[in-house]
């Protein structure tokens, strides 16, 4: 299954209205957490009975923990897939919590050979408990790990081919990681396993004190946007999708970045020769 | 995976997040500033979180 090659906006309860407006949106994803599979949400039974694709995306199962992924988080993701009548649903390449400490956030796994390891057995078993494909997210970070044995780029081409995982490709958190701690973006993006995307995000944050912030409550700055088609040079066209958790602004605010958006990617040239297509599931 | 390579894992994970969210000492090799300003965002996201949830549960 392909996502459109368009723009689409996650659903929240303040997008919700938006969404429903705007019918030139591609798609849209929900935080699964915050979908009772029992009784969804109206608003988003009605996107899914117009036929619109909303993808499940969790943030607690914590893919990248030391400990397994857990069997009610699992279950919980896969319900809601299917009421949603998803394709495949998305998650992180993080680590949330520890021996019953809950970070609350995000947190990025060491690149070591053992850390990938336990990465890898952990994203089969959750594969094996979900009912549709499982898709992975790159996480922007504000430090790093020390001693890796791996680029990210390198990290995440081994864990989609060890696990046969398509790729959710967050290109402001490689904006963050490139602003954050000096990475190559040109290298990155000539080792990362582009030929795997399923969809791209992209989100607004903030530079505060030299290091930058993707908060999801800011309009998108320049950089980030830049970054964006620097990207689909390599890849064409995407299904990309944008995030927006507080901080909505004038209604005018969101429709104009995703009118812009939709026109970096009509305006994306073709993709250069040997360039790759996103991945099918 | 071996149950030792897990341990290792978690006890690693677990020093970054006693850093983190109750100011432990940053483990050795990263970069303490860094994760000032991390502690600093989870704090303030935590906080957001409970805010939420608590006007979320006022009766109506």
């Amino acid at each position: 299954m392909k996502l459109p090659r368009g723009v689409g906006l996650g659903w929240r309860p303040e997008t919700a209205w938006l969404i429903d407006q705007r019918r030139d949106l591609a798609f849209s994803e929900v935080i699964a957490e915050n979908v009772d599979p029992r009784n969804p949400t109206r608003a988003l039974r009605q996107l899914v009975d117009r036929g619109m694709t909303v993808i499940p995306h969790g943030v607690s199962l914590g893919l990248g923990g030391a400990e397994t992924p857990e069997p009610n988080r699992l279950e919980h993701l896969a319900r809601v897939a299917e009421a949603l009548k998803a394709p495949f649903v998305s998650e992180h390449v993080a680590f949330v919590r520890s021996s019953g400490l809950e970070a609350g956030h995000l947190l990025p796994v060491p690149r070591t050979r053992e850390a990938l390891d336990i990465l890898i057995e952990n994203v089969t078993l959750a594969q094996r408990a979900l009912p549709v494909p499982l898709v992975l997210e790159n996480v922007a970070a504000i430090f790093e790990w020390p001693d890796a044995e791996l680029s990210e780029a390198e990290f995440l081409r081994e864990l989609l081919r060890a696990t046969s995982s398509g790729w959710l490709f967050d290109v402001a958190n490689l904006y963050a990681n490139s602003e954050n701690h000096g990475w190559d973006v040109g290298r990155f993006l000539s080792e990362a396993p582009l030929e795997r995307i399923v969809y791209a995000h992209i989100a607004g944050g903030e530079s505060r004190g030299g290091v930058y912030h993707d908060t999801h409550a800011h309009p998108l700055m320049a950089p980030p946007r830049e970054l964006l088609r620097r990207v689909l040079l390599h890849t064409g066209p995407l299904p990309l999708l944008l995030e927006r958790d507080r901080d909505f602004g004038e209604r005018s605010e969101l429709e104009a970045e995703l009118d812009e958006l939709s026109n970096i990617l009509r305006h994306c040239p073709a993709p250069q020769p040997g360039a790759v297509r996103e991945a099918t599931l | 995976m071996t149950a030792a390579a897990r341990s290792r894992l978690g006890r690693a994970q677990r020093a970054l997040l006693e850093a983190l969210l109750a100011d432990a000492p940053a483990p050795p090799g990263f970069d303490a500033a860094r994760l000032r300003i991390a502690a600093a965002t989870l704090r303030h996201k935590q906080e957001r979180t409970k805010c939420a949830a608590h006007k979320s549960n006022r009766p109506r």
